[in-house]
């Protein structure tokens, strides 16, 4: 059939990709959301890596430290790795930890309580009635506390979606900030100061413009080349004028047609 | 076949573990593994005689580590899971190997069970393990599974799933998997993509139960009372 009629024609307007560069930009992009695909497993491997980390945590248990107080090694390690989680994540890290025995809070090194025998609810001292599975998963409540503070911070956010923000900070509950000595708290003070406004600045726009998604690679792809065309427009002046001049006679007009009065009897009327 | 059994908690506990062995190795075989038939539809009594202590009880340690074993892809399996053969690859090799099945009493699974799991499926040459557990593994476990899946392909199943064999319900039709060569010739001759098949999830029941892998098609052959059987393909993704 296509030898009779020659290359068909179809009746629908050409489409505006010229057909020889379709081919080179079609894999441009397969290539470009392959990345992107890439990059999210790789993160998501990371964070599954944070959470088999952390599930053996603290590292450090000796006598001085305890949830309460925690190491700071561990202390800071714990808050680079859970800073991309999110809060689906850190149950997932609570449960992993359960099942190693530990208490859920990550910084602690106690054992998760268990209530011996019994039925699916437990009645706490507090008069409470909770799940069984909700009490053992910590040590103590100040734990389950410590826990859930972090939790709350957590984004819902996908991960890939902020990997690349460092505002991102976890705070830890009743951080004693009190047993620091005066150059550890100056020293703290000047890093918070904001020592260049113009570099903040530079900053705090990158982080949005991350948030928003225009990072390298998108932009480079996802721009549109657009040309605003500016439309000639005849500007009805003859027309206007011609009104104008039509305005002086509107009262003579029976739907718009001006009744000619003959010369002759106008001057008869004379 | 159930009601004649003694009604007590022992027994109770025995047969389940009997029906689940039952039932894994009824999929092994569906599977192709090559497997004697009596090993297959083994009896309760052979069962207890085989696994549980002489006074018909079964202490946990000790029996369940005998609920184990381990089968090997007959011919027309592995002629099934070989790629054609091409001018670059002239000698395919199959992508099947032996399967190990192993049940497991551990009360909860994190990521260092499956770890060890995997390891002793991996070292031991297996292409499959099959783990038959009491308790739901952890989020973390089952996504760790991802990680060893090029290596081998570790399935999950609880027991409680497996205590009767849903492929026997009559509302389940028969599926059977095609392989490779089939599969070609089915696009060809409906002038099909693969992506224009109509789609079987992985984590559907029975997709589960005959291990399928994604890209593979499976024909669901149902009865039907107008044309007496109807055939309809789908891909797994």
């Amino acid at each position: 059939m296509a030898d009779r009629s020659g290359r068909l024609k179809g009746i629908l307007k050409d489409s505006i990709i010229p057909p020889g560069d379709s081919k080179q930009t079609a894999r441009e992009i397969a290539i470009h959301h392959a990345t992107l695909l890439q990059q999210r497993k790789d993160l998501e491997a990371q964070i599954l890596d944070s959470v088999i980390l952390l599930s053996e945590y603290p590292l450090v248990r000796e006598a001085p430290y305890s949830s309460a107080n925690p190491a700071p090694s561990d202390v800071s390690d714990f808050k680079a790795n859970v800073r991309l989680f999110q809060p689906s994540d850190y149950d997932d890290l609570i449960e992993e930890r359960n099942v190693n025995e530990l208490c859920g809070y990550t910084l602690c090194s106690k054992p998760r309580r268990q209530t011996g025998g019994g039925g699916e609810w437990k009645l706490t001292s507090s008069g409470e009635i909770v799940k069984r599975k909700e009490l053992e998963k910590w040590c103590s409540q100040t734990c389950a506390r410590r826990a859930l503070f972090v939790k709350v911070q957590l984004n819902e956010t996908a991960a890939w979606e902020r990997a690349g923000i460092p505002d991102i900070q976890i705070d830890l509950l009743d951080e004693d900030k009190s047993t620091e000595t005066e150059a550890d708290r100056t020293a703290r003070k000047l890093g918070e100061l904001k020592l260049d406004d113009q570099r903040q600045a530079a900053r705090d726009s990158a982080a949005l413009a991350m948030e928003r998604g225009f990072n390298g690679i998108t932009s480079s792809l996802d721009k549109v080349k657009i040309t605003l065309k500016e439309k000639d427009v005849a500007a009805p002046s003859e027309m206007a004028s011609q009104v104008g001049n039509a305005n002086t006679e509107d009262h003579l007009l029976v739907d718009g047609h001006k009744a000619k009065i003959p010369e002759e009897d106008m001057k008869d009327s004379e | 076949m159930i009601d004649d059994l003694p009604n007590d908690a022992k027994s109770k506990e025995v047969v389940r573990l009997w029906r689940a062995w039952r039932t894994v190795h009824e999929m092994v075989a569906d599977r192709e593994y090559e497997l004697a038939e009596d090993e297959v539809n083994i009896s309760l009594d052979r069962f207890r005689d085989e696994y549980c202590h002489p006074d018909g009880t079964l202490t946990q340690k000790n029996s369940r580590a005998k609920l184990q074993f381990s089968a090997r892809p007959s011919d027309s399996m592995l002629r099934k899971n070989t790629p054609p053969a091409t001018p670059s690859n002239p000698d395919p090799v199959p992508d099947c190997g032996p399967i190990w099945v192993e049940f497991l009493t551990d009360k909860q699974f994190g990521v260092g069970q499956i770890r060890q799991f995997a390891k002793y499926t991996i070292s031991n040459n297996y292409k499959t393990g099959i783990m038959v557990t009491h308790v739901p593994l952890s989020p973390a476990a089952r996504k760790s599974l991802a990680s060893v899946e090029n290596l081998a392909k570790i399935e999950c199943f609880l027991e409680d799933d497996l205590l009767v064999n849903i492929t026997h319900h009559e509302l389940v039709p028969r599926h059977v998997l095609l392989s490779r060569e089939e599969k070609i010739a089915l696009l060809k001759r409906y002038r099909l993509k693969e992506t224009q098949l109509p789609r079987i999830l992985q984590k559907d029941p029975v997709a589960r139960y005959l291990g399928l892998k994604r890209g593979q098609v499976v024909k669901i052959i149902r009865v039907s009372e107008t044309a007496g059987r109807y055939a309809s393909y789908r891909l797994c993704v």
